[in-house]
C-alpha cells in the first residue's frame, strides 16, 4: 500500500495549532501527515515559562506540553520529525508531497494545513539599535531563564534588582519593513513582569513602551493590579549603554516629570522582540500557488479552502496560544467537512441567546446552512433577517437543563413560556453601553456627543463643524472597537478637510492593519494628544463655546489648548447587568469585571466548562469584526465536533445503578453539568462528562466508576518514601518532561490521577500506612483547573484529613504546578524550590 | 505652565509641506527611540529631539521657534537613524531655525559670519587683496624650498582640471594647512588652482535652514568654479561644506553644475590607489582613531575613503563604538564650533565622544573636518585625554614620498 490514501491530511508544522488539528483529525478517522522540521513538536510554545503568581495570568503555555503528550497517543498519525515538505504537485484532487530529511518520501494527501508558525524578530538585525548583546536578554530568553527556574542566578541573587523592559524591538517600525504590531508583545512583558515580582517582591521593574495594548478578555484588571507595581515610561529607547565600570546598563529617556533627559542604571534589560514571517512560509505558497500579504504571513480564505489548503496559527500572523489552538481547531474542522461529506445530517438546532445587535450578528454568522438557528432575543423590536433564523423576541431565560446535544431551554417570551430543544447554546448578549451623562469629568454641553450619536446628528459634510476633537481613554483604557471606529471617522473627517484631534493615551494598533490605519491617520493631518491620564484633559463650556486644555504628556510642562467645536467621546461599555443571572443558569461564573465565561483558559476562547454552552461576541471577550468571525468559526467546529471528538469522551464516569441510593450529590457537584436525572436516576451523560472523578470519589456510596478503569500499575509498585499525586493534565506532565529533561532526581513515586478534584483520602491514607513519610498533591494553578474547582478541592481534603488524623502538615501537602514547570517541580520534590513557602494547606 | 495653542496648518508645516522628501514629522509614533539617541550627555542644557518633533507635529511654531533646544540640537541626525518612521531631525531643526520667530536667537557669530560671507564670499571677510597677499607670501616660502614652478599655488587659472576650495582657516589661522595641500596637489601632478572669487568651503546658511541664503552661499561657490571651467571642485576637510556641495547642491541651485566634487581626501586616495602618489606607511607608526563627522559620514555616506586613506599611512585604523552610521557626533556639529560663546556647553555635548575616546585608549585621532578637528582637540584638553587630533589629509599628506 502507498503511504497516504485519498482521506490523508498533510500537516507543515508541530507547534500548537498543527498539533492540534492533528487531534481532531485523527480522532475522526483521518489519516494525518505531521511534518516538523526540528527534532520535537511543540513549536515556540515549547520554550514558554509559566506565568502563573498565587493563580494563574491565563496565558495558555500550559497547554502546549498537553498537546505534545497527546500526539504520542494518535493512531492514525504520522510525525516526521527533522523533515521539510520539498515538492508539492497536484495530482487528481489532491497533492503529492515530497518530505525530505530524516525521512524521505513521497505522500499523496486531499488537503494542506500550513501550521509552520512565525519568527521571532532577532534584535541584531537593528542595525541602529546600540546595545552589547552578551547583557541584554529577549523576552523569549527571559521565557527559557524562567522555566529553568534560573532568575535568580542571572540577577546573581540581587534581591532588588532593577529590571527594564522594552517594548515594540522590531515591531511597528516602517524602516524595516515591520510596520505592523505583533499584538502579544505587551501581555507577555507585563506578564513576565508579573511573574518575576512574584519571584523577587522588591524588584523594581521600569516598562518603556510606545502603546500600550491593553485588550482582551480581563486585561484592564490585570494591567489595573499591576500599574502601581511598575514604572510605566512613554517612550522606547534604542539605545543601551554598558558602564564599563559596574556593567550595569545605562539607559536614556525622558523624565515624564520633567520632560528633560535623564538617565537610569538596570540590572537587566529585556527587549520585547516582534514578530515575523517565516521565510518558510513564502517557499511553501509559492509551491501551492497561493499569495502572501505584504508582510509574507498567509492570507486564505474560502477559495483556497476549496483548493484543499488551509493555515491556522501564527503562519497567518501574529496571535497568542490560545487563538493558535483554536484556529487548528477550526481548520481541522473544515478540512473534515471537505474530506468527508457525509451524507445530510439531520441539522441541529442551535440557541444563540442575545440581547440585540450582537446576537443578530453572531445568529446570522452561524446560519450557514448547516444548523437551524433560534435566536432568543432579549429584545422585542422585530427586524429583517436575510438568513433563515427562527427569531423570538422579549426573552427571558428562565433555566437550560440538559446536557450538550439534548439541551432543553425554557424562556418567556412575550409573555409565553416555551421550551426549546437545541444540540449547543451560544450567548452573545453583548454589552451595555453608559450613557456619557454619567461621567463626571465630561460637563454637559450641545458640543458634547457621544461617539454612537454622530452620525445620527450628522447627515452631510457641510453640517458638520470644521474642529472636531476625539477623546480616548476617557474613563480607563479604550475598548478597541471604539478606538477603532473613532480612527476610522477620525480619518474620515479629516480627509473631508476637518481639523481632526484625538486625545489619548495610548492608540490600539491591533490587527495586522492596525499600524496602517493609524499611520492614514497621522498622515492626513490628525494631531494625536497623548495624556497621563484623563485628569490632563480639562473640558470646559465657556459662553458657546468649548475649552479644552490638555496636559500633553510629551510636553511636560506645556498646556495645549484644541481649538474644538465638537467633542466626540465613545461611551463606556460595560458588561450586561444580567450576566450574572445567566451565568447562574448556565453553572458558569462571571469574569472578574462581571462579563460573561470565566478566563479559564481551558475552556477559552468561546467554551464552557459545561459542554455545549458558548460564548460568542463583546459579552465574554474584546472582540471586533475578525474576533468575532474566528469564534464563529471555532463554535462551528466546536458543535461539529461535540460528539464525534472520542478523545474527549475516552475515560468517562459511569454509574452502577445497583449501588446507587440516589443521594444525588454527583447531581449536585458535577462541575461540568454532565449528569442528568431519569426519574430520580442519575445517570453521566458521556458527552458531557470531562471524566474528571470528582463524583467517583465524592459518592458516599462508592457507585462511579470510570469505564475504562486506569492501568493502576503505577499504585501497585513498591511506593517511594515521597508520592506525588500528579494532576494528569498538569503536574503529570510536567513530571514526564522533568524525567526526559533531567534523570538525577529520583526518591519519589508519581501517581496520576484525573484531576485533584477526585482525590481520594482512602487512597492517601493507604499510602501513609504502606510508609510514605511525605505525600505531594500536585494539581493545576489557581483558575486554571479543567474542572474549574480541582485545587480548592484538593486543599479541602487535603485539610480534612490533617485535621481527623493529626499528621504533620509537612507530611501531606497540596502545590500548584503547571505542565510547563517540569523544574520547579523537581526542585520542589527535593526542596529546593524558591517558592517552597507555597506549601501550604488551604 | 506654558500655554500654546495647537494648530493644524502652522508655518512650519507649510514649510516641511513643500519638501516631501522629508515632511514627515506628522507621522511620529512618539515612540521616543530618538529620546534615548540624542548623545548630548545627561546634564545641563541639550534637546529632547522628540519634544522638537511633538512641537512640529502638533503645530506649536512659537513655542519650538523661540526654544534654545534648535540651538543646542548639534543636527546630527543621530537620534533619528534609528527612527521607525524615517523622520529627518536635521531638516525639522533647520526650518525650525529658519522660522522668522526664530530669529533673535541665532548666535551672533553666525549671523555676523553670514552677513560677511555674503557681502565678501568669505566668512571672515578676507577680500581680493589679502587673499593675493598671502598667497604670494605663501609661494614666496614654497619656493625657498622646492625651485620646480609647479610647487606653487596657482590661483584663477583657468581650465585647471582641480579647483581647490579651502576651509577659511587656511587662509588664516592655519596656513600650513593650505602648504600642506598643496604639497598635494603638487604630487598629484595636475593643473590645478585656488579662486580669488571664492575661498570658503562653509556654508553657514545651512546652520540657520534659510534656503535662500544657502543657496547664494553654494551659488558663489558654483559660478566661480565654472568660470573657471576646472573639472573637480576638491573641498578642504568640512563636513557640512561637503554635505551642501555635494549632496545639496544640485537641489539648491535647481541644476546639476558643471563639475564634479570631491573631498581632499577622496581625492588623496584615488591618487595613491592609481599610483600616481606614493605614500610611508611607516611615517606614523601608531594606531589611530577615525572620527566621523556626521555631515560627511551618516549624512552623505562618505564612510570608507578616510579610513582607508588612515590605513595606508598609520599603523592600524581603530574604531570608536559606535561608528559610521551610528557615529556620535563630536558635540560641536550644527553651528555650535562656530559660536564662540558655546564652549562651555560643547564640553558637554561633546562628553559622549569624549568617553568614546577615552574607552579605546588610542592616543591618536584623525577626522576629515575642521570643525571636528577643533571640537576634539578642545575635548582632548578638558578632559585631559591626552590624544593628539588630525586632519586625515593632513597625515595623508606628512606621509607623502616625493620623487
Amino acid at each position: 500500500m502507498t503511504v497516504g490514501s485519498k482521506d490523508s491530511v498533510l500537516i507543515i508544522g508541530g507547534g500548537v495549532s498543527g498539533m492540534s488539528a492533528a487531534r481532531i483529525l485523527d480522532s475522526l478517522d483521518i489519516k494525518v501527515h505531521l511534518v516538523e522540521k526540528s527534532d520535537h513538536l511543540g513549536g515556540k510554545v515549547r520554550e514558554w515559562a509559566c506565568m502563573a503568581t498565587d493563580k494563574c495570568q491565563y496565558c495558555g503555555a500550559c497547554l502546549g506540553p498537553e498537546l505534545v503528550d497527546r500526539m504520542y497517543h494518535l493512531k492514525n498519525t504520522m510525525i516526521y520529525l527533522e523533515c521539510q515538505v520539498t515538492g508539492i504537485n497536484k495530482k487528481n484532487d489532491g497533492f503529492r508531497i515530497a518530505i525530505k530529511g530524516k525521512t524521505n518520501t513521497d505522500i499523496d494527501v486531499k488537503a494542506i494545513l500550513l501550521a509552520n508558525g512565525l519568527d521571532l524578530f532577532n534584535p541584531g538585525d537593528l542595525k541602529n539599535f546600540e546595545y552589547d548583546k552578551n547583557c541584554v536578554i529577549t523576552t523569549a530568553r527571559l521565557n527559557t531563564i524562567l522555566r529553568k527556574e534560573g532568575l535568580p542566578e542571572i540577577l546573581s541573587h540581587n534581591k532588588s534588582p532593577s529590571i527594564a523592559f522594552i517594548q515594540c524591538v522590531g515591531s511597528r517600525n516602517r524602516e524595516i519593513g515591520l510596520d505592523y504590531c505583533s499584538q502579544v508583545c505587551c501581555k507577555t512583558s507585563l506578564r513576565q513582569a508579573n511573574k518575576i515580582l512574584h519571584l523577587i517582591p522588591d524588584a523594581s521593574i521600569t516598562m518603556f513602551h510606545m502603546d500600550l495594548q491593553i485588550l482582551g478578555k480581563m486585561f484592564r484588571n490585570q494591567f489595573h493590579m499591576l500599574e502601581n507595581r511598575l514604572m510605566m515610561i512613554q517612550g522606547i529607547p534604542a539605545k543601551i549603554l554598558t558602564s564599563t565600570e559596574n556593567g550595569r546598563l545605562k539607559i536614556l529617556h525622558e523624565d515624564p516629570e520633567t520632560g528633560l533627559r535623564t538617565s537610569h542604571d538596570f540590572d537587566m534589560v529585556v527587549l520585547a522582540v516582534g514578530m515575523k514571517a517565516s521565510p518558510d512560509t513564502k517557499t511553501i505558497a509559492e509551491k501551492l500557488g497561493i499569495e502572501t500579504g505584504e508582510w509574507g504571513f498567509i492570507y486564505n480564505d474560502n477559495t483556497t479552502y476549496q483548493r484543499g489548503i488551509f493555515s491556522a496559527g501564527t503562519v497567518n500572523g501574529p496571535m497568542d496560544i490560545l487563538t493558535a489552538v483554536e484556529q487548528g481547531v477550526a481548520a481541522a474542522n473544515e478540512i473534515s467537512r471537505l474530506i468527508k461529506k457525509p451524507g445530510q445530517p439531520s441539522k441541529k438546532n442551535i440557541v444563540v441567546l442575545g440581547g440585540g445587535e450582537e446576537g443578530r450578528r453572531v445568529s446570522s454568522a452561524m446560519a450557514d446552512g448547516e444548523y437551524n438557528i433560534i435566536f432568543l432575543d432579549e429584545e422585542s423590536n422585530a427586524y429583517d433577517n436575510d438568513r433563515d433564523i427562527n427569531v423570538y423576541l422579549g426573552c427571558r431565560l428562565v433555566e437550560i437543563s440538559g446536557t450538550a446535544g439534548q439541551f432543553h431551554i425554557s424562556v418567556e417570551s412575550e409573555e409565553k413560556e416555551i421550551v426549546i430543544d437545541a444540540a449547543a447554546v451560544i450567548v452573545a448578549n453583548g454589552t451595555q453601553k453608559k450613557s456619557l451623562s454619567s461621567d463626571k469629568v465630561i460637563p454637559h454641553s450641545n458640543s458634547i456627543i457621544p461617539l454612537s450619536q454622530f452620525h445620527r446628528t450628522y447627515n452631510n459634510n457641510d453640517e458638520i463643524p470644521e474642529n472636531i476633537t476625539f477623546w480616548l481613554d476617557h474613563n480607563g483604557p479604550e475598548w478597541k472597537n471604539n478606538s477603532r471606529k473613532v480612527l476610522l471617522l477620525a480619518v474620515d473627517l479629516s480627509e473631508n478637510g476637518k481639523n481632526v484631534s484625538i486625545i489619548l493615551e495610548k492608540m490600539l494598533v491591533h490587527g495586522l492593519k492596525g499600524q496602517r490605519i493609524y499611520d492614514r491617520a497621522r498622515r492626513s493631518g490628525i494631531k494625536f494628544l497623548r495624556v497621563s491620564s484623563p485628569s490632563d484633559v480639562d473640558v470646559k463650556q465657556e459662553d458657546a463655546t468649548l475649552k479644552i486644555e490638555v496636559k500633553e504628556a510629551t510636553l511636560s510642562g506645556i498646556s495645549v489648548n484644541v481649538p474644538c467645536d465638537l467633542l466626540i467621546v465613545p461611551e463606556t461599555v460595560n458588561p450586561c447587568s444580567n450576566n450574572s443571572i445567566y451565568a447562574n443558569l448556565l453553572n458558569d461564573t462571571v469574569d472578574e469585571e462581571d462579563f460573561m465565561q470565566s478566563p479559564n483558559i481551558r475552556h477559552r476562547r468561546i467554551g464552557s466548562p459545561r459542554k455545549g454552552v458558548f460564548f460568542a461576541g463583546s459579552c465574554h471577550d474584546e472582540t471586533d469584526e475578525s474576533d468575532l468571525k474566528h469564534e464563529t468559526r471555532v463554535i462551528k467546529a466546536s458543535i461539529d465536533l461535540l460528539v464525534s471528538d472520542s478523545d474527549e469522551n475516552e475515560n468517562t464516569a459511569v454509574i452502577d445503578k445497583g449501588k446507587c441510593a440516589r443521594c444525588l450529590t454527583c447531581f449536585r457537584i458535577c462541575p461540568h453539568h454532565a449528569i442528568v436525572l431519569d426519574d430520580q436516576q442519575p445517570f453521566i451523560k458521556k458527552e458531557a462528562c470531562f471524566g474528571c472523578g470528582l463524583c467517583i470519589s465524592s459518592c458516599p456510596s462508592v457507585a462511579i466508576f470510570k469505564e475504562q478503569d486506569r492501568d493502576d500499575k503505577e499504585r501497585e509498585k513498591s511506593l517511594s518514601e515521597t508520592i506525588v499525586f500528579a494532576c494528569e493534565r498538569s503536574a503529570f506532565l510536567a513530571e514526564k518532561d522533568l524525567r526526559r529533561e533531567n534523570s538525577d532526581i529520583n526518591g519519589y513515586t508519581v501517581i496520576p490521577i484525573d484531576c485533584t478534584c477526585s482525590l481520594d483520602s482512602r487512597i492517601i491514607m493507604e499510602c501513609l500506612f504502606k510508609g510514605a513519610s511525605r505525600i505531594m498533591v500536585m494539581g493545576c494553578h489557581k483558575d486554571n483547573c479543567r474542572s474549574m474547582i480541582g485545587d480548592r478541592h484538593a486543599y479541602a481534603k487535603i485539610s480534612r484529613v490533617l485535621n481527623e488524623t493529626g499528621i504533620s502538615p509537612s507530611v501531606l501537602t497540596y502545590h500548584p504546578i503547571a505542565a510547563n514547570e517540569p523544574v520547579r517541580l523537581g526542585q520542589l520534590i527535593q526542596n529546593k524550590s524558591l517558592d517552597q513557602k507555597e506549601a501550604t494547606n488551604g | 505652565m506654558d500655554s500654546a495653542v495647537l494648530c493644524h496648518n502652522s508655518p512650519l508645516s507649510e514649510i516641511l509641506n513643500q519638501n516631501e522628501r522629508v515632511d514627515n514629522t506628522n507621522e511620529c509614533l512618539t515612540c521616543g527611540i530618538c529620546v534615548s539617541r540624542c548623545s548630548w550627555y545627561d546634564g545641563e542644557g541639550g534637546p529632547n529631539p522628540r519634544r522638537m518633533v511633538r512641537m512640529a507635529q502638533l503645530g506649536l511654531d512659537d513655542l519650538l521657534a523661540t526654544n534654545p533646544m534648535i540651538w543646542d540640537c548639534m543636527v546630527c541626525n543621530h537620534c533619528t537613524t534609528a527612527c521607525p518612521m524615517g523622520i529627518t531631525m536635521s531638516e525639522l531643526v533647520r526650518k525650525a531655525r529658519s522660522l522668522s520667530k526664530a530669529e533673535a536667537l541665532i548666535p551672533d557669530d553666525i549671523r555676523k559670519g553670514i552677513k560677511t560671507r555674503l557681502e565678501t564670499g568669505d566668512v571672515n571677510g578676507f577680500t581680493k587683496t589679502d587673499f593675493i597677499e598671502t598667497i604670494d607670501w605663501l609661494n614666496e616660502e614654497i619656493e625657498d624650498e622646492n625651485d620646480d614652478p609647479n610647487a606653487l599655488i596657482p590661483y584663477d587659472k583657468k581650465g585647471a582640471r582641480y579647483l581647490y576650495l579651502p576651509n577659511p582657516r587656511e587662509l588664516g589661522m592655519n596656513l600650513l594647512h593650505l602648504t600642506a595641500m598643496a604639497r598635494l596637489f603638487y604630487a598629484f601632478g595636475e593643473p590645478w588652482t585656488m579662486s580669488h572669487r571664492h575661498t570658503d568651503v562653509t556654508n553657514w546658511g545651512y546652520f540657520i535652514g534659510n534656503d535662500d541664503i544657502t543657496r547664494k552661499m553654494a551659488l558663489q561657490v558654483v559660478e566661480s568654479a565654472e568660470e573657471l571651467e576646472i573639472d573637480t571642485l576638491v573641498l578642504s576637510e568640512c563636513g557640512h561644506g561637503f554635505l551642501v556641495l555635494r549632496k545639496l547642491v544640485e537641489e539648491l541651485i535647481g541644476r546639476k553644475p558643471r563639475f564634479s566634487v570631491k573631498s581632499i581626501v577622496e581625492i588623496a586616495l584615488e591618487k595613491l590607489k592609481e599610483g600616481v602618489i606614493k605614500v610611508d606607511s611607516e611615517k606614523h607608526p601608531y594606531s589611530i582613531i577615525y572620527h566621523d563627522p556626521c555631515n560627511l559620514g551618516r549624512k552623505a555616506g562618505v564612510f570608507d575613503a578616510p579610513r582607508e586613506l588612515l590605513a595606508n599611512v598609520c599603523k592600524e585604523v581603530v574604531e570608536l563604538y559606535p561608528n559610521r552610521e551610528n557615529a556620535v557626533c563630536c558635540g560641536g556639529g550644527g553651528g555650535l564650533v562656530q559660536d564662540s560663546t558655546s564652549t562651555k556647553k560643547r564640553m558637554i555635548s561633546g562628553k559622549a565622544k569624549a568617553d568614546q575616546i577615552k574607552d579605546t585608549g588610542v592616543k591618536h585621532l584623525a577626522t576629515a573636518c575642521l570643525s571636528c578637528h577643533r571640537q576634539l582637540s578642545e575635548l582632548s584638553k578638558h578632559y585631559e585625554l591626552g590624544v593628539k587630533v588630525d586632519t586625515v589629509a593632513a597625515l595623508a599628506e606628512e606621509a607623502l614620498i616625493m620623487t
